[in-house]
């Protein structure tokens, strides 16, 4: 139970860098890889504050604005240098790590005993329910775990209702529109690479937010946390396309990359509670991604097949 | 709405099938949650210490050990909540009142302060209350009678301890026949010490010694108390429990020493000042019996139905240089009084075991067999060649335990792959797997433990400096539930060597990664400690294995003299890189990682990885024994290896001289 509450958290949380990967990807058609420095950004932004005694919630959101900032540098990269997408992507993530280490001044800052947004919901939980274990459907788990998972539901809830917000307003449906077809955009008159930019800082911005917040859910920054990431999120964004049938809906893109990113940790923590060879691990988690991208278009045609016999 | 709800069903679908997985192969544990956890079986006990002092935490210990005795277990069957007033009555009292109303089956106590706070906040609330380490339990006031040892209020039991004052009398004429007049030095404010004067007096009028007494109200006044006492023709100084003379014992013993009469206690371990003996309690056997009466009472006795007597297994510690001192007047040690001592300070004035500690320490805990075989899991960061030797050290360590593998212990082990995200849904899934142990292998796995396993005992292994991973502030304080092994690389060592061997040496480098904190702080230490002795250091970062071939190239074609290569999990596993770079640019290599030779290092000096595991699973022997992982200080990896290889100084170039290879423990010859 305490692996499957902590499994729907790091993936609730994650599905914040899920959105803004789905930003990225498939609003603007980028793959942008600055999302592993700004993860890590988010993390050691916040991480610093918190250790110099900022509070954890003012922490939380100048890392945020921290990895806007980055996300905005390599729209800039992107659109005023005219280099190409992805390598403007890698030139930000790639300066990140040197940024990052700078930030945090070693390559590893621990949050255990400062207060932190992770410790202050921890915290309310046990005010709410009480220092005791409780019986969940049988399994004993701790109060803290569970104010830690409904309040990263909460966050991606959220997260997700003001991106949908955004992105149905007039400059959202311009930015969108943007991504769809930049010439007609262009054509009407609306600044593209404004757009461009504010859509990858928005995008890194997220990220950013996703990283403080793991950062402060386990308890540490770490320079390393950011490696793959932007892969983990590409493949959250993918299974959940998958899941929800390739719809265009914006709305269902959001929950399915959410539902993608929290899929994702399950099928890991299933591999690793099987216990099996820990060298098989990453094998075994892309088979379990594989099966999961294939098995609903299997399942549709297997349908459209029976009907039309 | 209904087309929504169609297209997100798939994935909640699939979300809740994979949950269910999860939880149906966890199916296991919620059995056994609920039987452990159910109300019934379950006993709660509150704990109350005064203070965090050396007698105290003898007897807390000897208390769990007791309940453990008993088939109480905390984690399994027993909750426990220990309470420390650190000293602070005010706190005791708020603390005794919190037990008292809370939902404890049981109350336990050691020390009277305790006992008095504790029985008082539970007069009306009357629950079940044992307590230990008070020694005279009727004159505390809260009801027990000094005569009948039943007559007692009926949810109070526990065990006096007296100090052993007629037995240490009854030593010293042992010791010297012709004893007749003993000095005190005692503060009359002390109503402790003023009962076991009283138990002096009345033996020493039965036994035909004169007892002088001098009275002081203040530490300050014991010297000169105690020189008036040898001045009137004291034949031996007696110090009892008495705090004020405690504090001032050694003005006391300098009193004696100047006359050349000994002193004798009832506290141990004043020999390390200078008595003749202590005989004193064994506050651990004090406490561990208190343990198991409580857990006699938490299976259903009425501790209306315990008597409360004295309980004293007595401890005695024997200076034989203080014995030497004062051999010419009469005072000599029987065969029979050496053989009880469980302390002896021999001649030479270290402290050795007496003849009766094998009798002491026996009964271990150890061998209390567990319903059910201990869960080991270890947690890996990555593959690397230092990892796996650590590991078989483990595996051969745990071959030594009287423990067998598949009945008493398992052993699970996980491997992160050097992914810092999968590593906290590791520590999860160990968590979730119920692990009795978990033991974390290098820095990244103790980092991500720390945060999240609190409640049960972990032994990390191979960890550089366990403090930066938030393990604990020092080698002796740290987490409760946090030992391990470190593997600090011997910097200074490898630098007195290359000093002596290698003088012509000015300038040496090393990479490091900047990523790992453990890289960072041993590239700190490396740079200072050799910066002390006059050589300067050069260092080049790599971050990634990618990069390692480039900043070993950039670090051989620097202006240094040669390349002394720091351990840590990057340059571990792409050692081959640096090998590679110091041939071409043809600079003298060595490595602080003992693992390397086979990776091309001339020179390895670095801690034993199998030695690290060997004694990982020595620690791991003691946890399972029942010992407090907080209170086992970590332990550097004891074993250095020094290993030299002449076929790969040739393919370097380097020139290893005799006497250096001669310091080596290993010298590969071909």
């Amino acid at each position: 139970m305490t692996l499957l509450l902590g499994a729907l958290t790091i993936g609730l949380i994650l599905s914040l860098l899920a959105m803004g990967v789905m930003i990225s990807f498939r609003i603007f058609s980028v793959p942008d890889i600055t999302t592993d420095g700004s993860i890590t950004l988010g993390a050691a932004v916040a991480a610093t504050l918190i250790v110099n005694g900022v509070d954890p919630v003012t922490a939380t959101l100048v890392a945020t604005v921290a990895g806007f900032v980055a996300g905005a540098t390599t729209g800039v990269l992107h659109t005023q240098f005219k280099i190409d997408a992805l390598l403007s992507g890698i030139l930000v993530m790639t300066a990140l790590y040197s940024i990052n280490l700078r930030v945090m001044g070693r390559s590893n800052i621990p949050l255990l005993s400062n207060r932190t947004l992770g410790s202050m919901v921890s915290d309310f939980g046990t005010a709410v329910f009480g220092s005791e274990r409780i019986n969940l459907l049988g399994w004993m788990v701790s109060p803290a775990d569970l104010a830690l998972l409904l309040a990263a539901l909460i966050a991606a809830a959220v997260a997700a209702v003001i991106v949908l917000w955004f992105f149905r307003t007039e400059v959202g449906t311009a930015m969108r529109a943007t991504g769809d077809n930049a010439q007609m955009v262009r054509a009407l008159g609306a600044n593209v690479e404004l757009y461009r930019i504010f859509g990858l800082a928005t995008a890194n911005g997220l990220i950013a937010l996703s990283g403080a917040l793991f950062a402060q859910y386990q308890g540490f920054a770490d320079a390393q946390m950011g490696i793959g990431m932007v892969v983990w999120g590409l493949a959250s964004v993918i299974i959940g396309e998958a899941l929800t049938g390739g719809t265009r809906s914006l709305g269902l893109t959001l929950v399915g990359a959410i539902f993608g990113s929290v899929l994702f940790r399950l099928l890991v923590a299933i591999a690793l509670r099987w216990g099996l060879n820990p060298n098989d691990l990453k094998l075994i988690t892309a088979v379990f991604v594989f099966a999961a991208l294939v098995l609903p278009g299997l399942a549709g045609r297997l349908r459209r097949g029976l009907a039309v016999k | 709405m209904v087309g929504i709800l169609r297209s997100l069903a798939l994935g909640l679908a699939l979300i809740i099938g994979a949950s269910a997985i999860l939880l149906f192969s966890d199916l296991g544990s919620r059995v056994t949650a609920t039987r452990e956890a159910s109300p019934a079986e379950v006993k709660r006990v509150a704990f109350l210490q005064h203070a965090s002092q050396a007698v105290l935490d003898d007897g807390a210990r000897g208390v769990l050990a007791g309940l453990a005795d008993a088939g109480f277990v905390e984690g399994r069957n027993l909750k426990l909540q220990r309470f420390n007033a650190q000293g602070d009555i005010t706190v005791s009292n708020a603390i005794a009142n919190d037990m008292a109303d809370g939902n404890a089956d049981l109350l336990l106590t050691i020390s009277t302060v305790s006992l008095q706070a504790v029985a008082n906040a539970n007069r009306t609330t009357k629950k079940n209350h044992v307590f230990a380490l008070v020694a005279a339990p009727w004159a505390t006031g809260v009801g027990i009678s000094k005569d009948d040892p039943l007559d007692h209020p009926s949810w109070l039991a526990g065990y006096g301890t007296m100090q052993p004052v007629e037995r240490a009398f009854e030593l010293a004429r042992e010791m010297n026949p012709k004893l007749s007049r003993v000095g005190v030095v005692w503060n009359a404010a002390e109503s402790n010490s003023e009962t076991q004067i009283e138990l002096a007096r009345a033996y020493c009028e039965s036994n035909g010694i004169e007892l002088m007494e001098a009275t002081v109200d203040a530490s300050a006044g014991v010297g000169e108390a105690a020189g008036a006492l040898v001045a009137r023709g004291a034949e031996a100084l007696f110090i009892p429990g008495d705090v004020t003379v405690m504090v001032a014992a050694d003005s006391l013993i300098a009193a004696a020493n100047k006359a050349g009469i000994p002193v004798f206690s009832v506290i141990p371990p004043n020999v390390e000042k200078g008595t003749l003996f202590d005989l004193g309690a064994n506050y651990f056997k004090v406490g561990r019996h208190a343990g198991r009466l409580a857990g006699e009472i938490l299976a259903g006795r009425d501790p209306a139905t315990v008597e409360i007597v004295n309980y004293l297994p007595e401890m005695l510690y024997i200076n034989e240089q203080a014995l030497a001192a004062v051999a010419g007047k009469g005072w000599s040690l029987p065969k029979s009084v050496r053989d009880r001592a469980q302390k002896i300070i021999n001649e030479k004035g270290e402290m050795t075991d007496g003849p009766a500690v094998q009798e002491e320490t026996e009964p271990t805990p150890a061998a209390r067999p567990r319903s059910k075989p201990w869960n080991l899991q270890a947690v890996l960061y990555s593959e690397s060649p230092p990892a796996e030797e650590v590991l078989a050290g483990l595996r051969a360590g745990m071959k030594k335990w009287p423990f067998e593998e598949g009945k008493d212990y398992t052993l699970t082990i996980r491997n992160a792959q050097g992914d810092a995200a999968a590593l906290a849904g590791i520590i999860d899934a160990v968590l979730t797997d119920n692990a009795d142990i978990v033991i974390p292998v290098s820095t990244p796995s103790l980092q991500a433990s720390v945060q999240r396993v609190k409640d049960r005992p972990m032994v990390f292994s191979m960890v550089a400096n366990p403090m930066s991973a938030g393990a604990g502030e020092s080698y002796e304080n740290h987490l409760p539930n946090v030992t391990g092994v470190t593997v600090f690389a011997p910097a200074e060592e490898l630098l007195d060597l290359l000093k002596r061997h290698f003088p012509e040496y000015k300038r040496i480098g090393t990479l490091f990664c900047p990523a790992e904190v453990n890289s960072v702080d041993l590239k700190d230490h490396f740079v200072e400690q050799a910066e002390a002795r006059g050589i300067e250091v050069v260092t080049v970062a790599a971050n990634s294995p990618a990069e390692l071939p480039d900043a070993a190239m950039s670090l051989a074609s620097r202006d240094i003299d040669a390349i002394v290569q720091i351990s840590d999990n990057l340059t571990s596993a792409g050692f081959t890189a640096i090998t590679k770079a110091a041939r071409q640019a043809r600079k003298p290599l060595f490595s602080m990682n003992s693992t390397t030779i086979d990776l091309g290092a001339p020179v390895a000096f670095g801690r034993d990885y199998f030695d690290t595991g060997e004694e990982t699973a020595v620690m791991l022997e003691q946890v399972m024994n029942g010992e407090e992982p907080g209170r086992i200080p970590f332990r550097l990896a004891p074993k250095v290896i020094r290993k030299a290889s002449l076929p790969n100084a040739e393919a370097i170039g380097m020139k290893l001289p005799e006497g250096f290879l001669a310091e080596m423990e290993e010298v590969i010859r071909q």
